[in-house]
């Protein structure tokens, strides 16, 4: 498989007056293209850091990063608008952040293509077979107020795909709508990575919806916690202090709410629900 | 990006960000109108001011005299003259000069009586059969008779008190004048001839009434010529008077002492006119009357109204061509005069001294119109970081951003550039239907006049705009996706100004300027002409710059200090502002930026106009120099009507030490000059009575000589001229001179006049006599007799008979027994008074000595007087005299009159620096000073600077002195006067009155003069005021300054408006967390009106100032005045602060309500919005 994303000892240090915080502290993150990964992790634990470098809005302090061969740690203004028009796409959670209220729907993704320098005809056929594919072409001359949320965040899909980039980078994009919305945009996300070859990468809070991806990456404190998905055998990132996160959807699947009992076996420890739940 | 596409994304950018770009839309339409409007306001002012200054010129100003004198009239002539004026009025001028009256006028021609004491038709009859008789005697007589001689023809010769008459005529004469009685004589149908009647001619009614001719009757015309026989018998056909007295075929003429006759037959009858010589009583051969010195004139009316501005100098070259060609095509004889082009002349200048604070202040609201161009820009820009983010991320270059912007902000600036020109017209239309102006225009729209093209200030502006509103993008285009994304929510970094300390350049670059334009003067008038200067221009806006530079400096500190000390206010709603203010304080110190502009171009204005008006007032009661100034030759001495205060001034010049640089110099009475003389406390003293009252230090007026008392109505003294003896003048039989000497007094009256009195008769050599003087009558010719109580100044003596010219000759007199006689008869002791120029006086000598004198030596066959005969010769008396001695020979030639007069203290004067510096005086020197004629000693007691009603520019200096002390100076040396005119009295020539009723005074004042002989010149304050606050630019330019000011409240409301709602929009968050917490809506709504109130009372406090700072910028302008001369006195800035205030608090109140507006606005959001919009 061809490699879309490299990061290699990925450190980012944000200024915050006297202070310094880290919010990337040497990940290593790869990502092949064509998949669909999703990225979970705490608050601060620097997903939407890795996002913002990913989407060359941020200049990491170290380490290397690159995506799509090119390399973000020294990008100059016009290749970084070469790389906005052919290597990345975005999808951000604010949905009104992604388009632009003046233009109707089909204007809104042909933007992008008329700041690349599209011919008209190229772009009308383009903006139409998204719209198509996004099941908004009966809103194709919709103004984006009389949309409603999840076909703003189609149309932003379409806008974010309308140059054909290689990664769509997504932070949040489903934060503000319901779950039916949401679980039909990370759908279509699905079927454009897999059948369009598109590589996806979802930063999100909703582990459920994470579950939807080909591989979820846990981010705690700026490293990588666990990657891969919760099937029968989980990695789990053990902290200096003997601290182990478990996944709330793996602690539901095994029935343990607040409390659990850690019994030693051959094998290793054996996590089950404590006493008080097996009296129900 | 091709240019299709760009301009297809502008497009639907500009129509989907209509609502916004309206207020930029309308912000650079009108930054370009203003401009326009610099050349269509100042052309259409001007324009006004042309009208203005031609409605209230003088005719003879404005009209065009043409006119040739010849001393042989010809009607062939005459009329070529006539041809070539109205060809070239038809061909130059007639656009303006539309019509024209042309008069033919004679010099003066006698009018001689026929009929009367001497009828000279029937002399010349007479003379005529006599002449017969006598040729036909003679013709009858032999060859040795002697023919008798034929007396000469007794032509009519005028009486001694002959009446005087010019003849006038004209093509269109009818028209002017009416006929009283009679028939106005027509043009004569037949050309004179063989029995030509008597010349039927038009007398005015004064003529006929001084001549006590009657119609039909005759009289003799003559013209003053050495030629007896040229004259003309002429019948009275026509009565006339003028129809309009005020006619400018009149000119200067009183059309009631002229005769007139159709032009045809003046034409007819200044040629010789061939006639049957036995016809005339004289047998003259030919009668009419030639080689008449007659001038034709015309004078091209002026229609004010025709003049259009454009046409000044259309107007110029036409009267130039007109004048030269006329001179030219006459051969130079035709010469054309008109004052109009002087006019225009002034009209130029006053363009450009007036202009100079038009553009300034034009520049100064163009500028501010620019700031909130940039701000408003700057604040939409702040605002669309998100999008422009968006831009970015997809895929747009900092190129294509940039050219987005620009491309917008081109086409904002390109529609706003097509619309200005009409806006400007409009704007300039109104400011005619607005006061001041309105008053000259009627309130009708302002005309608008266009000389020069308005297209490069359109462009100009479009340029201007267009960078105004599109260079902000440049730092924007740059800032990284993620700074642009969270724009709103970090708080603004320092400008790019202060970054680079640019502001503090700019600063430096205004104090050269300023410093430059001290030194070059803000009018450049080096070469003739007068220009502005364009550093003068631009000085106030980069004033204002600068001073704005400087307050985005200081003004977030101030307002850190002002959040600080409202955190220490109980109440949350002080505190919380106080808090978001001292955090973030350089956005609200560009706020408080905008409305400084605001209040502070209000503050100017209305200061602007504060300081014309009462410069217009200072500059009319210094020229006034009180409320009534009388200037009159005698008008010192008018009565001053019941109820004003008034004092007499005498204006003459002088110079200390003799100096060649003569100075301005008032006479005046101290007390009385403080109490009425308009006063500003810059002209040396705050109480014009500190400055003033120095000349007379003890209060008192100076003593001019001995207080006769107040009922004396003559002097008497007894005397006798020392004789010589009795042998000499036995010597002398015959040729002895007549020794009688006439006493002569100089007095002064209790109205400071002067009198020369004389006595009624002389001291003799013969006897002792007693002289006496008549106090109640003098030499003087006053309107009134002397008014007591009298001060005798000098008394001298005289030869009543002198003899070649000698006044004295050594003559010596006894005198004694001074007294004056009235109700009682008063002794009078002369002390105080002391001998002068030669005159020598021995006190107390033996009233005897002019007895002994006499007997001294006898005759040879004389017996010498017994000593009874001695006592009782009228030459003797007993006891002691006065005996003045005289110093010898004494002409009319020798100014110098042994007198004994009154010792005069050294004058006290007061000097101005210039005349100080120039002879290096001090206060408390004394020096000679020339004043009028004389020169006298004088001690400089005191400085003035500014005199009002001094202002001689040919004059180098004032200087100030006592009226009365001056009076004695000049008038108090005798002159000789007995047998000579008397010497010219220095009258005080102005009156000058405090008034409550200055019209009364007026009337008063002229009551007191002959019928039609009133004061030649009356000044009044109010007259003065009105004169000076007329002038349209001046008007104008208030209007403009209005009109600027209301602008830019408007647009400080439309950007405090646009920010607030911005601003509290930005911080929805805030005030949802606050309603969350239990704030009630009015309280937020409190806590941001709060604040925005605190930033924008700090502009406005700052404003006003700045305001009064700008006012002091201009004053040099306005200091020029209209003639690019300094104004008279200095311009003071004149703050009302009641004004003021009431503006302001006008200002405050739309701001406040604008605040509150917006802040309710989106306080009265519910809750859920609220939090929905920080979503967003």
């Amino acid at each position: 498989m061809t490699r879309i994303i490299e990061c290699d000892n990925l450190i980012k240090i944000h200024k915050q007056g006297n202070l310094e915080v880290v919010a990337l502290q040497g990940l290593d993150f790869t990502m092949d293209k064509g998949e669909f990964i999703s990225i979970v992790g705490k608050s601060g634990a620097g997903k939407s850091t890795l996002l913002q470098i990913l989407a060359g809005l941020e200049t990491p302090s170290a380490g290397q990063v690159e995506v799509a061969g090119t390399d973000l740690t020294d990008l100059t203004s016009k290749q970084r608008v070469t790389y906005y028009r052919r290597g990345v796409g975005f999808l951000w959670q604010d949905f009104t952040r992604n388009l632009v209220p003046y233009l109707n729907a089909i204007q809104n993704i042909e933007l992008p293509m008329l700041l690349a320098g599209v011919p008209t005809r190229r772009r009308k056929k383009r903006a139409l077979a998204l719209l198509e594919a996004t099941g908004l072409r009966s809103n194709a001359y919709a103004r984006i107020s009389t949309l409603s949320g999840g076909e703003q965040q189609r149309l932003a899909l379409c806008v974010a795909l309308s140059l054909g980039p290689q990664l769509l980078l997504a932070d949040e994009p489903t934060g503000e709508l319901d779950t039916g919305t949401s679980l039909g945009i990370y759908d279509l996300l699905r079927r454009m990575s897999h059948d369009g070859g598109l590589s996806v990468l979802v930063v999100t809070h909703d582990v459920a919806l994470a579950q939807r991806t080909d591989r979820v990456v846990r981010l705690a404190d700026g490293r990588m916690a666990t990657q891969g998905r919760f099937e029968t055998h989980e990695l789990l990132a053990v902290d200096g202090r003997g601290m182990v996160q478990l996944p709330r959807e793996l602690l539901a699947e095994a029935g343990i709410n607040d409390e659990l009992k850690a019994t030693l076996v051959d094998e290793g420890i054996l996590l089950e629900p404590s006493g008080g739940n097996d009296g129900d | 990006m091709k240019l299709v596409t760009y301009l297809e994304l502008v497009t639907r950018r500009l129509w989907a960000k209509r609502g916004i770009l309206i207020g930029s839309l309308l912000g650079a339409t009108l930054v370009i109108a203003l401009l326009v409007v610099v050349p269509l306001y100042q052309d259409s002012v001007r324009a006004v001011d042309l009208r203005f200054s031609l409605q209230s010129a003088l005719a003879e100003e404005v009209d065009v005299t043409a006119f040739v004198q010849t001393t042989s009239y010809g009607s062939t002539e005459a009329e070529a003259n006539r041809e070539i004026i109205n060809r070239l009025q038809a061909a130059e001028i007639s656009d303006w000069y539309p019509s024209q009256v042309e008069r033919l006028q004679t010099r003066e021609l006698i009018v001689i009586p026929t009929g009367g004491s001497v009828d000279w038709i029937a002399l010349g009859e007479e003379w005529k059969t006599l002449k017969a008789e006598i040729e036909l005697a003679n013709s009858q007589l032999d060859i040795t008779e002697e023919p008798t001689e034929v007396p000469s023809p007794p032509y009519p010769t005028p009486p001694r008190e002959a009446l005087q008459v010019r003849m006038l005529t004209s093509p269109t004469l009818s028209q002017h004048l009416e006929v009283i009685e009679g028939a106005w004589p027509g043009p004569l149908l037949e050309a004179p001839g063989d029995n030509a009647a008597p010349l039927p001619i038009a007398v005015g009614s004064d003529v006929a009434k001084l001549s006590q001719l009657g119609l039909g009757d005759q009289f003799v015309l003559k013209p003053f010529t050495g030629r007896p026989e040229v004259f003309e018998l002429v019948e009275i056909a026509a009565i006339v008077a003028p129809l309009d007295v005020g006619a400018k075929i009149w000119s200067v003429d009183d059309p009631t002492r002229m005769i007139y006759l159709p032009l045809e037959t003046f034409d007819a009858w200044t040629a010789p006119v061939g006639i049957a010589a036995v016809n005339d009583p004289w047998l003259r051969p030919t009668r009419g009357l030639p080689n008449m010195t007659v001038t034709q004139r015309w004078v091209l009316d002026f229609d004010p109204e025709s003049l259009q501005f454009e046409e000044v100098e259309l107007i110029r070259g036409a009267l130039n061509n007109f004048r030269a060609q006329a001179s030219q095509d006459s051969g130079g004889r035709i010469a054309a005069n008109t004052a109009l082009p002087l006019l225009l002349d002034e009209f130029d200048i006053r363009s450009v001294t007036v202009g100079g604070p038009i553009l300034a202040i034009l520049a100064l609201v163009v500028g501010g119109a620019l700031y909130f161009l940039i701000y408003t820009s700057a604040l939409q820009l702040e605002r669309e970081g998100p999008e422009i983010a968006l831009l970015k991320t997809r895929g747009a270059s900092t190129w294509q951003t940039t050219g987005i912007h620009m491309a917008q902000s081109a086409v904002v600036a390109a529609v706003a550039a097509l619309a200005a020109p009409y806006v400007a017209r409009l704007l300039v239309g109104v400011t005619g239907r607005i006061p001041p102006l309105s008053d000259l225009t009627g309130g009708e729209p302002l005309q608008v006049s266009q000389v020069a093209s308005i297209a490069p200030y359109v462009v100009g502006g479009a340029i201007a705009t267009f960078f105004s509103m599109g260079l902000a993008i440049l730092p924007f285009a740059r800032r990284p996706v993620l700074e642009l994304r969270s724009l709103s929510a970090r708080p603004a970094g320092s400008s790019v100004w202060q970054r680079y300390n640019l502001d503090l350049f700019a600063i430096a670059l205004s104090v050269v300027i300023l410093l430059q334009l001290v030194q070059r003067g803000f009018i450049n008038t080096s070469d003739g002409e007068v220009r502005l200067d364009a550093l003068a221009v631009v000085f106030p806006v980069l004033l204002l710059f600068t001073g704005a530079l400087v307050l985005l400096r200081l003004l977030p500190w101030l307002l850190r200090i002002i959040g600080w000390l409202m955190t220490k206010a109980p109440g949350l709603s002080f505190a919380l502002p106080g808090w978001h203010l001292g955090r973030n304080p350089v956005p609200y110190g560009r706020l408080a930026l905008l409305v400084w502009l605001t209040t502070g171009l209000g503050a100017f204005a209305l200061t602007y106009a504060g300081t014309l008006e009462q410069s217009f007032q200072d500059r009319a009661a210094f020229f006034a120099g009180t409320d009534v100034r009388v200037i009159e030759d005698e008008a010192g001495y008018l009565t001053v009507p019941a109820g004003d205060v008034g004092t007499a001034v005498l204006r003459t010049d002088g110079a200390p030490r003799q100096s060649t640089r003569r100075a301005e110099v008032l006479a005046v009475r101290p007390f009385e000059f403080a109490e009425v003389i308009t006063w500003r406390s810059d002209f040396g003293a705050d109480d014009p009575h500190e400055v003033f009252d120095v000349l007379r230090p003890q209060g008192e007026p100076p003593k001019l000589g001995i207080t006769l008392p107040v009922g004396a109505t003559s002097l008497l003294i007894d005397g006798v001229v020392v004789p010589l003896s009795w042998a000499e003048q036995v010597e002398l039989e015959g040729s002895k001179p007549d020794a009688s000497l006439r006493l002569m007094l100089k007095v002064f009256d209790a109205d400071s006049r002067v009198w020369t009195m004389q006595a009624e008769n002389d001291f003799l050599d013969t006897e002792w006599s007693t002289v006496e003087v008549d106090l109640t009558d003098g030499l003087n010719t006053y309107l009134s007799d002397p008014v007591p109580p009298l001060t005798l100044h000098a008394m001298w003596v005289e030869r009543s008979n002198p003899g070649g010219n000698t006044i004295l000759n050594g003559e010596s007199i006894l005198i004694r027994g001074y007294r004056t006689v009235g109700d009682d008869e008063v002794p009078l002791d002369l002390i105080g008074l002391e001998p002068r120029n030669g005159l020598a006086i021995q006190k107390d000598v033996l009233a005897s000595r002019a007895a002994d004198a006499y007997y001294d030596e006898i005759p040879s066959e004389a017996m010498a007087p017994t000593a009874s005969e001695f006592e009782r010769s009228p030459l003797y008396a007993e006891g002691q005299a006065d005996l003045w001695v005289g110093p010898g020979v004494r002409t009319n030639l020798n100014a110098a009159v042994p007198t004994l007069r009154a010792l005069l203290d050294d004058l006290h004067v007061l000097v101005d620096r210039e005349v100080a510096a120039n002879a290096g005086l001090e206060v408390g020197d004394t020096a000679p000073f020339s004043i009028g004629a004389e020169l006298f000693d004088g001690e400089v007691v005191g400085f003035v600077d500014r005199v009002p009603a001094m202002n001689d520019q040919r004059r180098e200096g004032r200087m100030i002195v006592d009226l009365d002390a001056l009076n004695g100076w000049l008038n108090g040396p005798p002159s000789w006067s007995f047998k000579t005119a008397i010497a010219r009295v220095e009258i005080p020539q102005e009156l000058w009155i405090e008034s409550d009723d200055p019209d009364a005074t007026i009337r008063l004042i002229n009551a007191q003069f002959l019928p039609g002989d009133e004061a030649d010149d009356i000044v009044t304050l109010k007259e003065a005021a009105g004169e000076f606050s007329s002038r349209p630019v001046q008007v104008g330019l208030v209007a403009v300054l209005f009109v600027g000011a209301a602008v830019s409240v408007a647009l400080a409301l439309a950007g405090v408006t646009g920010y607030v709602l911005l601003a509290v929009t930005r911080r929805a968050r805030e005030m949802g967390v606050l309603r969350a917490l239990g704030f009630p809506r009015r309280g937020v709504a409190a806590t941001f009106t709060v604040e925005q109130l605190a930033v924008l009372g700090l502009g406005a406090v700052i404003g006003t100032y700045g305001g009064i700072a700008l006012m002091w910028a201009m004053l040099p302008f306005l200091q020029l005045g209209e003639t690019a001369t300094d104004i008279e006195p200095p311009i003071l800035i004149s703050v009302n602060w009641a004004v003021l205030l009431g503006y302001i608090a006008i200002v405050s109140v739309l701001l406040v309500f604008s605040v509150v507006w917006a802040t309710r606005r989106v306080s009265a959001k519910r809750m859920s919005e609220v939090l929905r919009e920080v979503e967003r």
